[in-house]
């Protein structure tokens, strides 16, 4: 079979860095195979991608060694970036930097027309990508107003029309919802059915294409540290502790059954099962000896413990039917009435567009009611200005860089202190406690720019969080990055609100959903369509799926053991494994 | 939900004005650009003015160029400023009262919020790709009709990015709405960090994209679909065309108002000769848009 894609000892060094961003890449990908690439940030994935189409060594400055061989014969440092393109179509994370023009079928020829192609040819490719990616109807919209699943199949159909051999796609899911997720990746399985071409996958989100790929390439700093069958891989006890090790995003059918197996509770699992294989294989297992009945009766003491939790205490955020129509008469917010409680952790979730930024933005005042009213500890917010509720909410966005107003780190987190009229021995040491709460305390010298893109989000925190502010409001904190630093962040937030604050975190990530908020509330077209305890929320599939959301792999494995009349509410791999074993305790 | 109209975008709607060819778009473009320069007289311009807001008003693009107007107000404020303190605070502390000076002033003003009311008028009707397409037609090399295409596409993602800068900033309790023009001016300053960087990686990022989607591949590029001039645009040109000769001969026979003299404030209870080109003018526009309403 022909060799797609070869790489032979490839090492490339960054202009202005000391160390390869990737070292010694041995790769070959045959014609029709699917690979996906995966690792920590900072592995290298994204610079072995720029290696295939001739981005790198053309467009970023550096040194490359080694070979890079496309379809046996082309070699990317020779052949230039737009000749190899067409055979190689590469798409990035953010589909809306990629979408050029301003309606769907200009940007989808736009490729085309580039490479000359006659008007009819086009016309007829364009119309056949557009089918294929579910874009029929959608021709004159302008692409920046198409949900993130809808742009990343935008950004894919202006490559599928072009028909390369070799598609490389970075992240493609990475910014979308979950349904999002799962449309890609289902696009990409039935393009990849008919074995006509080649496809590399880099991404965190493993479940979206782990069950069809045929080889999974691990890489961690600049290197390929593991590369094999999905099946393979995640069958070995010793592979999988090491993804784990190195940051892998594993899917959570594959760490329970990992977890599982370490404890003895299990033997043999095929680690690519889905999800009522694996419930079926459980609940065999359980029934033996009654275990089950164990389940019930912890099930039911947790769900009483999150109910009675807000009931007991006075909101600090009010909204009465809040309606919010933009300039130019787009009405973002229909009458929501929502209470968020003193010390509460709550997640905002709902597909784009929803209005889940345009709610929180009136915490702080940032936004005013067109309609209704939002009381922030006691304070009606159309009566004062931001410079006096962000005293009391702070909120941060999604992109660090847009909120980092300093080259000095010291200078940016002391920004927010500056209307507050503080003694300056006061300044200093609030600066100092709020860096050695994010881990920053290190860094206080040094510029904002050089800092990783995960500190550059601690630092948006610390800014807020300087301010002392009674809720902190974290719009989509942990959108693209990986596992590790998903999960940094989102312990930071747990560990403020444990010390009493409010958080309020809006985001699609399921899975941090369910692993740290309480409370959940779901939105949908400027509505709040559910809200209560995350684990009674996220068993709600008919709402979810409604609005472009889907529980976590967990949650939907729990709900799956009820049709085995196994009652269960797991929401994370950890309460999972507790009640597996407690069950195996007292069975 | 209807969608978010932004200043400098295209707007969404199915108007005489949306469906004209943009070689006819750029054409009315420039023939308004040069109606508003040549004459310093407040009136000429005002009269110019209500004719722009007509002409937005029956395209819907009017809310649009009412944000526009209101984005880059503070610059057109500062004009006012700079026109007051050269033109009439100057001479005043000599004792001098310059009604010219005044007229000068308010149609420096005026001149500017034609040109901003132009601008975004134009990019309200006409969608990016149409317009690259058309400069392509006009003989400009295809690789600056693309790359000038691509830029005025990205507008509403860059204003975006910009607003989400001001809101991060006014989150930290950070004022940047003023109304005095200077402070707001010292308040906007910190916000070029963000505001240069995001720019420079977001070029960036537009040019790798551009580099894969075989821009610069080589050959003749070609283009989706064909623009050609209809019934619609002809009469257009034509308004434009008489429009610029109505003018031209204001300029060559030396109205008053032409270069400095007082025109407005000297001739206010009289027919001004310069008023006759200006309700001219309008009687000129008036009828083209009335003309495209009813098509």
């Amino acid at each position: 079979m022909q060799t797609a894609v070869k790489l032979k000892d490839v090492t490339w060094t960054y202009s202005g860095s000391s160390k390869p961003a990737i070292e010694r890449i041995n790769l070959e990908a045959k014609k029709g195979e699917a690979i996906l690439i995966t690792g920590p940030t900072g592995a290298g994935k994204t610079t072995l991608c720029c290696c295939l189409n001739g981005l790198i060594p053309d467009f970023f400055p550096g040194t490359l060694d080694g070979e890079v061989i496309i379809n046996e014969k082309y070699i990317p440092a020779l052949e230039g970036i737009p000749s190899l393109s067409r055979m190689v179509g590469l798409v990035f994370q953010d589909p809306s930097n990629q979408l050029l023009q301003p309606t769907v079928v200009d940007d989808v020829a736009f490729t085309l027309e580039n490479y000359g192609l006659p008007m009819s040819e086009i016309e007829e490719k364009v119309r056949r990508a557009l089918e294929v990616t579910y874009l029929k109807g959608f021709e004159n919209r302008n692409p920046h107003t198409l949900s993130g699943g809808e742009q990343q199949l935008c950004a894919i159909a202006s490559i599928l029309a072009l028909d390369p051999d070799i598609y490389v796609l970075d992240e493609p899911t990475a910014n979308l919802d979950p349904i999002g997720g799962a449309m890609v990746a289902s696009f990409l399985e039935k393009l990849l059915k008919r074995r006509e071409k080649t496809f590399l996958i880099v991404s965190h989100r493993l479940e979206d294409f782990l069950y069809w790929v045929d080889r999974m390439v691990v890489m961690n700093e600049g290197e390929i540290i593991l590369n094999g069958a999905p099946r393979t891989l995640l069958g070995d006890e010793n592979k999988t502790e090491l993804m784990r090790k190195v940051g892998v995003n594993l899917p959570q059918m594959s760490l329970l059954t990992h977890e599982l197996k370490q404890m003895g509770i299990i033997k043999k699992v095929d680690p690519l099962l889905t999800i009522e294989g694996y419930a079926k294989v459980l609940a065999e297992d359980l029934k033996e000896g009654g275990r089950e009945k164990v389940l019930g009766k912890t099930e039911a003491r947790k769900g009483e413990k999150v109910l009675g939790k807000e009931t007991t205490r006075e909101p600090i955020v009010k909204v009465e039917g809040l309606t919010h129509i933009y300039p130019g008469g787009v009405v973002a917010l229909i009458g929501v009435n929502l209470e968020i409680y003193a010390g509460e952790l709550v997640a905002f979730i709902g597909q784009n567009g929803s209005g889940k930024t345009t709610l929180v933005k009136h915490f702080n005042g940032l936004l005013k009611p067109s309609e209704g009213k939002v009381i922030v500890d006691g304070i009606d917010t159309r009566e004062v200005d931001i410079a006096d509720l962000s005293k009391i909410v702070g909120l941060t966005f999604q992109n660090p860089d847009r909120q980092i107003f300093n080259l000095s780190v010291r200078k940016e987190v002391e920004l927010g202190l500056k209307k507050l009229r503080l003694e300056e021995d006061e300044k200093k040491k609030r600066v100092l406690e709020t860096l050695e709460a994010v881990g920053l305390k290190h860094a206080i010298d040094i510029p904002t720019f050089s800092l990783s893109l995960g500190e550059r989000q601690r630092l948006t925190l610390a800014s807020v969080l300087v301010m002392n502010p009674k809720v902190i409001v974290v719009d989509e904190p942990t959108t693209g990055q990986d596992l590790r630093m998903r999960l940094e962040i989102m312990d930071l937030l747990k560990e403020i609100n444990n010390k009493g604050r409010t958080v309020i975190i809006v985001t699609h990530d399921m899975d941090l959903v369910a692993k740290y908020a309480e409370r959940c509330v779901v939105m949908h077209a400027g509505r709040i369509i559910a809200d209560g305890p995350t684990h009674v929320v996220l068993s709600k599939m008919e709402i979810l799926e409604s609005t472009r959301l889907r529980p976590p792999e967990i949650a939907r494995f729990s709900l799956e053991m009820g049709s085995y009349g196994i009652p269960m509410n797991f929401l994370t791999v950890e309460e999972a494994i507790s009640f597996i074993k407690e069950a195996h305790r007292f069975g | 939900m209807a969608e978010r109209i932004t200043a400098f975008e295209y707007v969404e709607a199915d108007t005489v004005f949306h469906r004209l060819d943009a070689r006819t778009k750029f054409f009315m473009l420039f023939t308004i650009m040069f109606l508003v320069y040549p004459f310093v007289d407040p009136f000429f311009c005002l009269m110019i003015n209500l004719a722009l807001w007509a002409i937005a008003f029956y395209a819907k693009v009017w809310k649009a160029c009412v944000l526009a107007s209101k984005t880059v107000l503070i610059v057109g404020v500062f004009f006012l400023i700079y026109h007051a303190i050269v033109y009439v605070i100057s001479p005043l502390m000599q004792g001098i009262i310059s009604m010219n000076g005044v007229a000068r002033t308010l149609s420096a003003f005026y001149k500017y919020a034609n040109l901003v009311i132009d601008v975004a008028m134009f990019l309200a009707f006409t969608r990016s790709i149409e317009l690259a397409i058309a400069l392509a037609k006009l003989k400009i090399p295809a690789k600056v009709a693309t790359i000038l295409g691509v830029t005025l596409g990205f507008i509403p993602v860059f204003t975006s990015e910009i607003t989400d800068v001001i809101d991060a900033y006014e989150s930290r309790g950070l004022k940047t709405r003023y109304r005095n023009p200077v402070q707001k001016l010292f308040a906007l300053y910190p916000l070029l960090t963000p505001v240069v960087f995001g720019s420079v990686r977001r070029a960036q990022m537009i040019s790798v994209a551009l580099e894969c989607k075989g821009f610069g591949y080589g050959g003749e590029r070609t283009y989706r679909k064909e623009i050609k001039l209809l019934k619609n645009d002809y009469v257009v040109i034509a308004v434009c065309i008489v429009l610029l000769v109505l003018v031209s001969l204001a300029y060559y026979v030396q109205l008053p108002a032409y270069p400095l003299a007082e025109p407005f404030f000297t001739s206010l209870f009289m027919i001004s000769p310069l008023a006759l080109v200006a309700a001219a003018a309008l009687a000129v526009a008036y009828p083209i848009i009335v003309a495209f309403w009813k098509v």
